[in-house]
Parts: structure tokens; sequence; C-alpha cells
């Protein structure tokens, strides 16, 4: 394993861990959208690194870098679309209020 | 180009799916609702009539990325039917509400990701499908649009999206692993342990959320409660399958070195008894039926464990997935028809027979007793897992038949005690013929299926 | 048709044509019932001329269900028609005055179809389907009279009780097709192999249930508030001789130690309820209590290795059984009760009546030349010539003479008292029935022979057997009539009257646990403890429930058991926070767990 891929694994990595911190830590449905995201970047970066250093001659890599992309554009665009619609019910959007439906 | 014709001949159903859903949206925006759902049921029901000729093929399409076989086929052949019972269901429970006919057009495309899930020979297949089949479900589940509906909309969403990447993420490394992100090149894994078990966990994440895997349940009864119960009732049917056959798909290409088959059997183990434990102590029959279907995805479990080693997984998987979106789609309906609390079921097999009859026997064949289809579906199972020596989990799948017995019973009990008060209820249900349609349709099947078991093993093998 | 097709057939088409109808329920019913048993008739007069019919439909996989028509089960069949179709008879009388007779009449032409399905199936498959079918119709014929109160809580019990055992079939069932590869009975009786003890124990597991043996024979009584004909059904040719009939089926087999295991239960259940029967307070009662009793005489004679002798027996019960219990109904009629006290000088009233019930009783006792007694003689030469004979001799003895004792006190006390004069509705249809059935209950064991001919296994019949079921038959009757049964048992008595603590308290391994979750655990108390309280509560509750075992009995330990389920489920339920971050965090914890898991496996190997 060449010591760039193992710098842009561990970048991934990073993102990773800080993102699933956010997604866990965050009582905003804004952040934790925020903290998805940073998963998925550091989804973006492990697969272009893979791509680049390991399989260069596979298109699918790119492929997979383009379909994320899309997945993160898309989850932002319906995250927002359930936050308006939680916000016109109940003028907020934070998770702790939410905690009528349990048990 | 003739290749190009030829894969899209052979998507033919898939495509239909996506134009009634177009097709359907198209009518909402003309605000004709009727038309809308006349659009979507006859829509789905020419697809469902145009797969029937692919049944016995076995390819795949665009290079290997999408798979045409017995369990993309019978994903069709069962999903696209209870997509019609649920669109039933939608229209006697939403009839003249606002912008009733989005409700349509969004289960026509969410049917198309569950679809897209049960054939993918890809892992960008994989989560397109996951995707596709969780965008439409967020927006169904707010469609009432008071507080609990969005509550449960966003929390499914929070859940959606955190497992989402968390297996897109785990996923990277196959790819890394593999040089290709065919799920047919996943025999290559056994070189790199680590990243497939990575991998392996991050799919385990993302579909075991999609089918309400203990312990990645928890969304599903704060969803079901807060949306409205066709909803639920398709939720707790159509993706779940879709993400159940996505399973398979990956699972029959994965080394067996990979311990996958232990591993899921634990969850399995889990999935049972924690399901039937929390349904035990509900009094909402909605959040009693959400944790009896995430309990029954534990039973799908056994047909996967059992994948590439029983000949016996794959027809037991789809012989149960048939039972299971009958008799719960006929759960859901007669619950829809009746009320959400076990209270309003008190004396209902004394008020209307027939109902009572219904609502027994589908939760008889929940709890898997001769002739009816779940008992074909769960002994089919039990004879897979015991095949790929899996006894040990058959004997407890098994005894969590009992502790099923005692959820349903809390249901069947009541129905048939006298109510305390013989005065009439407060408020007498209005009468729906839809949803009686959908479980007098889904009783049919629930029998039938039972009954005709030969008939339809015949023509998985 | 085939003959075999349609006895299953008949009655099954009643049960769908009468709640299609609605009018003249009773005549479909005696209509199915009828063409039932003409062709169960046929299929016996083929089976004896060496015909064996039988009827392949689509079922499994390589595994097809079947219907099969050998000498045993065109008995058996034979058997279920002829008792069903003079039961319902008798239930055209009985019920004249009711008004669901629809309801009534479906269900039962529904249940004689069930059971039919059941002595007939070729195939474990459709044994269970059937199994199930009986368990079920059961329920809806105990719980008839729901309007009533506990009418409801006895049939969920019977259900509750006979399902659990059914698990023990279920999982018999299970590894019989596991180890044989085929679900067809025939094939596994004759593979070679025999079963595992665990499969004999699993098998005589569903038995109890069903044929309510002790420890489960508690739901047999209470089931009584029923029609009198379901009781009447119920004991003799159908849900309880289910167990019998299976364990005669399967006796071929099992292995010694199984059969052991078989005779032990059937002895100690033949005593037990015996003497409950010698202390009860109520006539139909103390039916269900004898009707355990004999099918324990039943399984002794299995567990000696004569199953021939079992059936007999069976066959001769079913007679006598449902003679019994129809004129208690009778009796029910004319004094509007069924308690003892209520009944003294009952059979005055209805010499006829009391004179048909009488020869029943002393059928069942035992006495010559009745059918009871051939059957008797077999079942005691059987325990006298196992090699278990030691054990098993002195309880069917025991048995046989609590059988005389106790039908001896019920006779008297229904003939001495005053007699009081009441018209009774029907009387007409329940004689003919009646005597249909006594005229069987009396005349049965000249069939005998021909029975024996029919399934060429000669029963074993010294002299000493003979002699001794006698002489305790006699015995028995005279204790019975001239010493009170309160006298008779001295200290026992409070224990009997209780239905045997141990025994009683046993309801509530299954029934209780089932009711009380079913009835809403929120009277239980919810406690929400963390992960780490958990542990130690799991050993505190431990601790307790063996001082409550120590304090209570079994009762104790069990309550323990169902308020830790309820407990497990609230826990599971506490995990539900509603907070998503909760949740997701669990989530993540639990992934996390796999992937160690996973990861240290990897190192492993």
């Amino acid at each position: 394993m060449s010591p760039d891929l193992l710098t842009a694994l561990i970048v991934g990595a990073g993102l990773f861990g800080i993102g699933l911190y956010g997604a866990l830590s965050q009582t905003n449905l804004v952040m934790i959208m925020m903290g998805v995201e940073l998963i998925l970047a550091g989804a973006l970066v492990n697969l272009v690194a893979f791509w680049r250093f390991l399989h260069p001659e596979s298109y699918a890599g790119q492929m997979f870098v383009l379909i994320v992309m899309t997945v993160m554009a898309v989850e932002m665009a319906v995250g927002f679309g359930v936050a308006i619609a939680r916000f016109r019910a109940r003028g907020s959007v934070e998770m702790e209020e939410a905690r009528e439906l349990k048990g | 180009m003739t290749s190009m014709a030829h894969d899209l001949a052979f998507l033919i159903p898939e495509i239909l799916v996506l134009l009634t859903g177009a097709g359907t949206l198209v009518c909402e925006m003309l605000r004709r609702p009727r038309t809308a759902l006349t659009v979507a049921v006859s829509g789905l029901l020419l697809a469902t009539a145009l797969t029937l000729p692919l049944l016995g093929v076995d390819t795949s399409v665009f290079s290997g990325t999408f798979r045409i076989d017995a369990l993309s086929i019978w994903a069709k052949l069962i999903l696209l039917p209870a997509t019609v019972l649920s669109l039933l269901l939608a229209r006697a429970e939403l009839h003249g509400s606002d912008r009733e006919g989005t409700v349509y057009s969004l289960l026509c495309f969410t049917t198309f990701g569950a679809l897209v899930l049960a054939g993918s020979g890809d892992l960008m297949f994989l989560v397109l499908g996951v995707l596709l089949s969780g965008l439409g479900a967020f927006a169904l589940v707010a469609y009432p649009r008071n507080d609990a509906a969005t509550e449960a909309a966003m929390k499914f969403f929070v859940f959606a999206s955190v497992t989402g990447s968390v297996m897109i993420f785990g996923l990277t490394y196959w790819f890394g692993a593999t040089g290709s992100t065919l799920l047919g090149a996943l025999a290559g894994l056994d070189k790199a342990p680590l990243a497939a078990a990575v991998g392996l966990i991050a799919v385990i994440v993302g579909l075991g959320y999609k089918a309400s895997l203990v312990p990645f349940h928890f969304w599903a009864p704060d969803a079901y409660e807060g949306a409205p119960l066709s909803v639920a009732a398709y939720l707790s049917v159509v993706p779940k399958i879709g993400a159940i056959f996505a399973l398979v798909q990956v699972v029959r290409d994965l080394p067996v070195s990979g311990g996958w088959p232990l591993l899921l059997a634990a969850i399995a183990v889990l999935t049972m008894t924690v399901g039937y434990l929390a349904a035990l102590v509900q009094d909402n029959v909605v959040r009693l039926l959400a944790y009896s279907s995430i309990a029954q995805a534990g039973y799908f479990l056994l047909g996967v464990v059992a994948v590439g080693v029983s000949p016996l997984a794959l027809p037991a998987l789809i012989v149960f997935a048939a039972a299971y979106a009958a008799m719960n789609l006929g759960a859901f309906a007669v619950a829809l028809q009746t009320g959400r609390t076990l209270d309003a079921f008190a004396g209902l097999g004394h008020k209307n027979p027939a109902v009572g009859v219904a609502m027994v026997l589908f939760l008889l064949s929940l709890t898997g007793i001769p002739p009816l289809a779940g008992f074909v579906g769960k002994f089919l199972l039990f004879g897979a897992a015991i095949d790929a020596h899996f006894t040990w989990l058959a004997v407890v799948a098994i005894f969590n038949s009992v502790l099923s017995l005692a959820v349903y019973l809390r249901i069947v009990v009541p129905m048939y005690r006298q109510r305390s008060d013989a005065a009439a209820p407060i408020f007498a249900p209005e009468p729906m013929p839809l949803a009686r349609l959908v479980w007098a349709i889904a009783f049919v099947f629930t029998l039938g299926i039972g009954l005709a078991a030969q008939v339809l093993l015949g023509r998985l093998t | 048709m085939s003959p075999l097709a349609l006895v299953v057939l008949a009655p099954l088409a009643a049960a769908a044509g009468i709640p299609v109808l609605r009018r003249a329920p009773a005549m479909l019913a005696l209509l199915g019932a009828g063409a039932g048993l003409i062709a169960s008739l046929v299929l016996l007069a083929g089976a004896s001329a060496g015909l064996h019919a039988a009827l392949i439909l689509p079922g499994l996989p390589d595994m097809p269900l079947r219907l099969v028509g050998t000498p045993l089960t065109a008995l058996l069949s034979t058997l279920v028609a002829v008792v069903g179709a003079l039961v319902l008879i008798y239930a055209v009388g009985y019920m004249k005055q009711d008004d669901e007779k629809v309801r009534f009449f479906a269900t039962m032409s529904f249940f004689i179809a069930a059971m039919q399905t059941l002595v007939l199936a070729g195939d474990w498959i459709l044994l269970l389907a059937a199994w199930e079918l009986i368990g079920l119709s059961s329920y809806l014929l105990i719980g008839f009279w729901y309007r009533r109160p506990d009418v409801a809580s006895a049939a969920t019990r019977a259900f509750l009780y006979t399902r659990t055992a059914d698990l023990g079939l279920y999982a018999a069932v299970f590894l019989l097709i596991a180890t044989t590869g085929s679900s067809e009975i025939a094939v596994t009786l004759h593979s070679g192999a025999g079963a595992s003890v665990a499969v004999g124990l699993l098998l005589l597991a569903a038995a109890m249930g069903k044929s309510a043996q002790t420890p489960l024979h508690d739901w047999l009584q209470r089931a009584m508030a029923g029609p009198t004909p379901v009781s009447a059904l119920l004991h003799s040719a159908t849900l309880v001789a289910a167990g019998a009939i299976l364990l005669i089926r399967t006796a071929p087999l099992l292995p010694p130690d199984a059969l052991l295991a078989i005779g032990i239960v059937g002895g100690i259940t033949t005593v037990v309820t015996g003497l409950i029967a010698l202390a009860e307070r109520d006539l139909k009662r103390l039916l269900a209590a004898s009707t355990s009793s004999q099918y324990g005489l039943m399984l002794v004679a299995v567990g000696a290795g004569v199953p021939k002798a079992a059936l007999l027996l069976l066959i001769a019960h079913a007679a006598i059984k449902s003679s019994l219990f129809l004129g208690a109904g009778v009796f029910q009629h004319s004094r509007h009760s069924t308690r003892l006290a209520d009944l003294h000088g009952a059979g005055r009233d209805r010499p006829w009546i009391f004179a048909g019930f009488t020869l029943a009783a002393l059928a069942l006792a035992g006495i010559p030349p009745l059918s009871g007694f051939f059957a008797k003689d077999a079942v005691i030469a059987a325990s006298l010539a196992s090699s278990n004979a030691r054990l098993l001799a002195p309880l069917a003895l025991a048995g046989t003479l609590l059988t005389g004792a106790y039908m001896a006190r019920a006779l008297r006390i229904l003939w001495q008292g005053k007699r009081r004069d009441q018209p009774v509705a029907g009387l007409r249809w329940m004689g003919a029935g009646l005597a249909g059935l006594v005229i069987l209950a009396i005349g049965l064991g000249a069939a005998f022979p021909f029975i024996e001919t029919l399934l060429a296994t000669p029963v074993p019949e010294p002299a000493l057997a003979r002699l001794l079921g006698l002489s305790a038959a006699l015995g028995g009757l005279a204790l019975g009539w001239f010493i009170p049964g309160r006298r008779l048992l001295g200290p026992l008595l409070p224990w009997a009257r209780q239905g045997f603590a141990i025994a009683g308290g046993v309801d509530v391994w299954i029934v209780r646990p089932a009711l009380t979750l079913a009835r809403g655990c929120e009277r239980l108390e919810r406690g929400l403890y963390a992960g780490v309280m958990a542990v130690g509560r799991l050993g505190l509750g431990l601790g307790r429930a063996v001082r409550r075992s120590d304090d209570q009995g079994i009762d104790g330990l069990i309550f323990s058991l169902v308020r830790g389920t309820v407990n497990l489920g609230n826990r599971a339920r506490t995990l539900q926070s509603g907070l998503i971050h909760r949740e997701l965090a669990i989530s993540v914890v639990a992934t996390a767990l796999i992937f160690a898991v996973l990861f240290v496996t990897l190192l492993a190997f």
C-alpha cells in the first residue's frame, strides 16, 4: 500500500468519524444532515483514492463517485423537504422535541 | 445497439413501473386523483402481467450490473400486486385529502426502488435502490403533515440517511479490495478479509435498516405509528422484501469464509426475540404489528443464511415473501377498517364475524399454523436452515413461535370476548369497501398459497 | 368419487352449506354425517377385503398430502363417523331451544371433517393441519356459549393447553421428516431405523396435551363449559382421542424407553384422575375426569407394547363415554344443573335414560358381557404380559378399581333421592341418539374378534387378567355403591377436590402466562432499569424465584417466569426511547460490537 493511498484513507476515515460523531451528537436536523454529508465526503475520498492508486483502469470507481454525489444532493433535497414539513407543523426541527412516538 | 435493445426488453416491467409513476403524477397535476389511481393500478397490473413471460429466465443486463433471475422476477410478481393492494388501501384511507394523487405516484416510485434492490448485481444499484426506496417513503410517512407524521418522517429520515451513508462508506472498501463494483466480483474478497468484514457490516447496516433487523429497527415502530396506516402496511411489506432479496443477491456471491452466515444467524435470533418481546407489551395495534413485522424479518434471515448451501433457500424465501405480503397486508387492512387500539378490536368477532374470521386467519398465518400460507413459508425456511446445518437456529425460531402466539392472541382474545359496555361503540367506523376488498384478496392468497404450495413451488424449481 | 374423499368432504360440505343456506341446519348436518358414515363403512368394507385405498393430493415438493384407507385408519374413521352421527342426532333434540343452531351445526360438521382428516391422514403435514383444525374447532365449540361467564376463558384455556403440547408434535414431525426424508407416515413408520427417545417423548408430550394426561389434565374438566353434545364428541372420538390415536399409530416406531415413559404417564394419570373423579361434585366434571383416567389406561396399553389393546379400549370408550355424556345431558336439562347435589334422584325421573346410563356405566367399569369388559381385559392382559408388568399392572388394576368406584358413586347419587318430574324438550331425538350409542356400548364386544382379525394381531388374554380385572371392577363398584366417596378418599379428599395441587398448579405453566400476557400486562409493574441493573436484577429475580418456589410450589416459580418475560418485553420497549440519538447510538454501538466480533474471529483464524 502506497503512503499516498494510506494518507487518503486516513483522511477518509477521519471525515467518517467526524461525520458520525456529528450525526449522533447534534440535536438539530440540519446539523445531523451536515454530519451525514461528512460521512459521504469520506466515502468520496476513499473512492477517489482507491480508483487513483489501486484501480486506475476501472471506470466503475468514477461512476461510483458520481452516484455518491447524486445521493448527497438528493438526500439533502429530501432532507430539507422533511425539515420544512416539520417546521410548519411544529415550528422547530429539534430532535429532542420529537419524542411523542416511543415505546 | 442491439444489445441495448435486448437489455431493455428484459426491463420492460421496471420501465413500465417508472412510466406509471410519472403518469400518475401527471394525473395529479391535472387534479384528477381518481384517474391517477386508475392509471397506477392498471399500470402496475400490466407490469405484473408483462413479468410473467420472463419466468424461468436467468440472465443479467447492463454488463452484469442488474440481474434478471428468479429473485428479481418473483420480486416483481410479489411486490407489484402488493403495491396495488397498498394503493387501494391508501385510497380507502386518504380519499378526498389534499394532493391524494402524489401518494399513488410516490408508491409507484418507491416500489421501483424496491425492485432495483431486489435485482441489483452491482454495488451502485444497491446504493441507488436503498436511496430510491427511501426517498418516496419519507414523503409518504410525512403525508398527513401533522405533528406525529412529521416526527415519524424526521426520525425515519435521520435513521435512513445515517445508515445509508455508513453503508456507502463501507462499500468503498469492497471496491478498493476487488477493483470492481460488480457483486459477481465479491468472490475475490477472500484475499482481503478486513475489507470484506467492513463491507459486510456496511451492507448489514444499510439493508438491515431497510428490512428493520434488530439493532437497526428503531425507526420502524415510530414511522408506522405516525404514518397513514396504508403507508405503514406498504412499508412493512414492499421495501422490506426488496431489502431482503438484495441481501440475498449480495451474500450469494460472498465467500462463506467471511463468517456471514453465523453473523446473520445471530441477528436473526436477536430480531425474532426482540421483535416479539416488544410486541408483547404494546397496546397499539399498529405498533404491535410493527414489532411483529420486525420479528418476521428475522424469519426471512433463516432462508438467507442457507443461501448457496441449500437448494431450498431461494424457493423458501420467495414463498415466505409472498405469504408474508398477503398476511401482513391483510392484517393491516383489517386494522385500517377497525381501529388502531386493542380496545377497538374488543368484540369484533361478534360484531362482524367475517372480519373476525379473516383477522384470526391472518394472525394464525403469521404465527405459522398449517394449512395457511405462513406455515408453508416457515416450514420451507426451517427446512432450508436445517439443510444448512443451522438446526439450532430453526429450534430457536420454533420457540419464538410460542412467543408469537402469545403476541397475536393479544389481538384475538379481546375480539372474542364480550365488550364490557354493551353500548354502541363511541364512533361507528365508516364502511370501507376498498379496505374490505383488500383483506378479502389477502384472505384468498393467505389460504391459497398454503393450499397451492405445490403448484407455486413447481413454478419455482 | 372415492369414498376416502367423501368421508371428509361430506361433513365439510355440510359445514360450508349450513351457513350459506341458513335453514334446516340440523338436517343438513345429519345428511353430511350420514353420507360420511356410509362412505367410511364402504372404506372399512374395502379395507377388510384387503383393499388399500389412497388419495394423493398436491402438497409441498416431493411431499404430497395423502389420505390413506388402511384397516386401522378405516376403523377409526368409522368410529368417528358413527359416534359423530349419533351425537348429531342427539344434538337435534338438545339444541332445540337454542337460537344459534346454524353456528352450532356448522362447527360440529367442521369438527367431524377435521377429525376424519386426522385419522385418515397418510402424511405428517396433513396430520399437523388436521391437528390444528381440531384445536381450532374445539375452541369454537367449547366457547359456543361465549356470553356466559367463564366460558371464553375455558375455551382459551383448552386451546392454549393443547396448543402448547402441540409444539411437541411439531418438533417430533420435523425430526422424523429430517431423519427419514419423507413426510409419509407409512414410510417413517417402516423406515426400520426407529425413532429416537426424543421423538417418542415429544410425541408423548403432544398426546398428553390433547388426551389430558397428568399433569396437563386440568383443561378437560374446565372444558365442560360447552354444550353437552360437544363434550360427548370431544371426549369419545375426537379431540381427546387424537392424542391416543397419535400414539397408537406411531407405537411401532417407538423405542422401549419412550414406551415405558408412556406407560408410566398413563398409569399415573389413570390413578390421579380416578381419585379426582371420586371427589368431584359435578356430574359432567366427574365424567371428564373419568375420560382422562380411561385415556391413561390406553396409554398403559401402548406402553405395554400392545397398542391394539389401547385401540379396543378407545373404540369401546368412545361408545360408552358418549352415551354417558348424552345421558348426563338429559339429566342436566331436567334439573337445569349438573351439580351432583342437584341431581339426587334424577335417574328416577327418567328410568329409561337412567337404564341406558347404568348400562354404559357398567360397561365402563368392565362388567361382562358389555363391551368395556373385553377392552379392559385386553388392557390388563397387556400390562401383565409386558416386561414392566410390576410397574404397569398394579396401576392398570388400580385404574379399573377406581373406575368401578366413581361410576357406582354417580349411579347411587342419581338413583337415591326424590323424583321431580319436569318436562324436557326434544327428548325423543335425544333418546334416539342415546339408544344407538348404548346399544353400541353393550354390543361392541361382539365385534372385537372381527377387529382383531382385521388388524391381524390377536390380543393376549390370559385367564388371570380376566379374573383380576373382573374382581377389581366388581370391588370398585361395591366400594362406590356402599361407601360415599368422601369417606373412601379419607385424607386425600381436599387434595383430590383441588384436582391435586401439583397438577392444578401446572395449569400455571402454560395457561396463566399466556392469559396474563394476552390480557394486557399493564397491571404488572413496568420497571425501568438500565442495562447494568438488568444483570443484578436477573440474579435477584432468580433468588426470589427459588424462594417463592419453596413458598408456593410451582405457582410462584411460574409467576416469576411470566413476570420475567414481561419485564424483558418492557425492557425491549424502553430501548425504544423515542429519542432518535439514543436509538442511533445503540445501533452504532451494536455495529461496533459486530465489527469487533468479526475482527476477533479474523485474527483467530
